[in-house]
């Protein structure tokens, strides 16, 4: 009973439901930038007549659940579902029936995943786990259409001081702090990672940064990749034990935040994938501060 | 039949109340085992496979249990669970080229994709499928194209997948050679004017043929 107890006081969080708000606005804008951005691609990647070479029933039994491209037959429909994600996505942004929007991208996300495993990135990957978890946790209290919809309500939004009671939102942290805890080892058994070339290494290949053979980071013996090299490796090792002291919490989000921003910025190929752990990352954030800071910042009076 | 049916509603209310904690309770749990599945269990002690296939020769009611476990924790781990395992690998310090040859056809370059493609799928899915994927994706003449790769293993795959190259191609070649090449990128402190952009791809580092 004890260890049942235990386990229930660290999975069942009475929680500020405000950085959940936030992380729904931020998840449902990264989902829309995902699709408009897969637009060009969305036929050839997914469509009847696409390159994804498998036969589409080929993998039907492999799957808990079947993507739902397989038996599409024509690319109409492939265009409605689309525009289904489309709207499901300005739906989670806005906070309106946003579980139900929730939902359908998850499954949709499954599907794309399975459709055609060959451009499945990290993205994806990072994406089908945060809409998994969102589905389970109460993130239409803060940052809705109508909570921003006007002055004062976006006034009473910051002074909201409730509670509510989650369970998903801790296995969804941990799964997080997993990512990078779960690629140390193959880290520190590359010497790229101990030496610190690995951002030079990075920079130099031809398809993954935005400026391939960006000169800079070769100067001084690789000088300063040595020092993003070590920061990066700093932070996936201590941001997964750190944050979970609540003193250090804010910088160890910042830390990662840093990193990721700074990895999408620079590496093109894995932009979509650092933005989703950045949004991911707004969910370690202490939310009663936050929502003060906010407060303070746009001058609303809290008691 | 108002009050029925408020008592009806009541009833499920309470029942939603009372199953809810179990719900919540099973889908952490499974959440915990599925991580564990997919980072541990699956790779290091299944070495990949399902537990099914390690249990072929078991009785029935372990082959059950066996199946279930595939069913419920490694195909649940793929919805959204527990799939984080080596997601960001390290970055390929090669520039690799694969060429396939087909006696019938002209030299083809192909290009392989990246670490994106995970130790997971590499076993499970025909690596000629991506390989002709990016036949397709990065073509930068009418026969080379420009690939990255770690961890290559193309005789596993073209084994298996003539089929799908022969239909790529579209002939059926007599032979397939496929060479492996590469433009290594050199240490920071040989750099000098090297530049990924226009390297040359001239090392040859492997090379197969299936007759």
């Amino acid at each position: 009973m004890t260890v049942a107890r235990a386990v229930r006081r660290f999975v069942v969080l009475d929680v500020d439901p405000f950085v959940l708000g936030l992380f729904r606005l931020c998840l449902g804008a990264y989902v829309l930038l995902f699709y408009v951005m897969l637009a060009p691609s969305w036929i050839y990647y997914y469509g009847v007549g696409g390159i994804a070479s498998c036969d589409r029933f080929d993998l039907g039994s492999y799957q808990l659940l079947s993507s739902m491209i397989w038996y599409v037959r024509s690319d109409a429909v492939m265009w409605l579902l689309y525009g289904i994600s489309i709207a499901s996505a300005i739906l989670l942004v806005l906070g309106i029936r946003w579980r139900l929007a929730l939902a359908w991208l998850w499954y949709m996300n499954v599907s794309l995943m399975f459709g055609n495993v060959y451009v499945v990135n990290g993205e994806e990957q990072v994406m089908g786990l945060l809409l998994l978890f969102a589905l389970f946790l109460p993130l239409g209290a803060s940052f809705t259409w109508r909570q921003l919809s006007s002055r004062k309500r976006r006034r009473a939004m910051l002074r909201a001081d409730g509670k509510v009671r989650v369970w998903a939102l801790k296995p969804l942290q941990v799964h997080l702090v997993l990512v990078y805890l779960l690629s140390i080892p193959d880290k520190l058994a590359d010497s790229a990672w101990t030496h610190g070339t690995l951002v030079y290494y990075a920079m130099m290949a031809v398809d993954y940064p935005r400026w391939p053979g960006l000169d800079v980071v070769s100067w001084g013996n690789a000088a300063l990749s040595r020092v993003l090299t070590a920061f990066s490796l700093a932070v996936e090792l201590l941001v997964p034990l750190l944050v979970w002291f609540r003193r250090l919490r804010v910088p160890c989000v910042l830390a990662a935040m840093a990193l990721h921003l700074g990895m999408a910025f620079l590496l093109e190929g894995v932009m979509m994938f650092n933005l989703a752990m950045a949004v991911g990352l707004l969910l370690f954030l202490p939310s009663r501060r936050t929502r003060h800071w906010l407060a303070r910042r746009l001058h609303v009076p809290i008691s | 039949m108002g009050g029925r049916r408020v008592a009806t509603t009541a009833s499920m209310r309470r029942w939603v109340v009372r199953v809810r904690p179990w719900l919540a309770g099973g889908f952490v749990g499974w959440t915990f085992v599925a991580i564990l599945h997919a980072n541990v269990v699956k790779p290091y002690v299944l070495q990949g496979q399902p537990l099914a296939a390690a249990t072929a020769d078991a009785p029935a009611i372990v082959r059950g249990l066996a199946s279930a476990y595939d069913a419920i924790v490694g195909r649940g781990a793929k919805l959204g669970v527990g799939s984080v395992w080596r997601m960001y690998s390290p970055v390929p310090r090669r520039l690799r080229a694969v060429r396939f040859d087909a006696l019938d056809a002209e030299d083809h370059w192909i290009a392989v994709t990246g670490p994106d493609v995970s130790p997971e799928h590499r076993r499970e899915r025909s690596l000629a499928d991506a390989l002709l994927w990016d036949f397709k994706r990065a073509r930068i003449s009418d026969n080379f194209f420009l690939i990255r790769y770690e961890d290559f293993l193309p005789w596993l795959y073209l084994s298996t997948s003539r089929e799908r190259i022969t239909r790529e191609l579209g002939q059926p070649p007599r032979a397939l050679r496929v060479r492996v090449i590469s433009a290594p990128i050199p240490a920071p402190a040989d750099k000098g004017d090297w530049d990924p952009t226009t390297a040359v791809f001239d090392r040859i580092d492997w090379e197969y043929a299936i007759q």
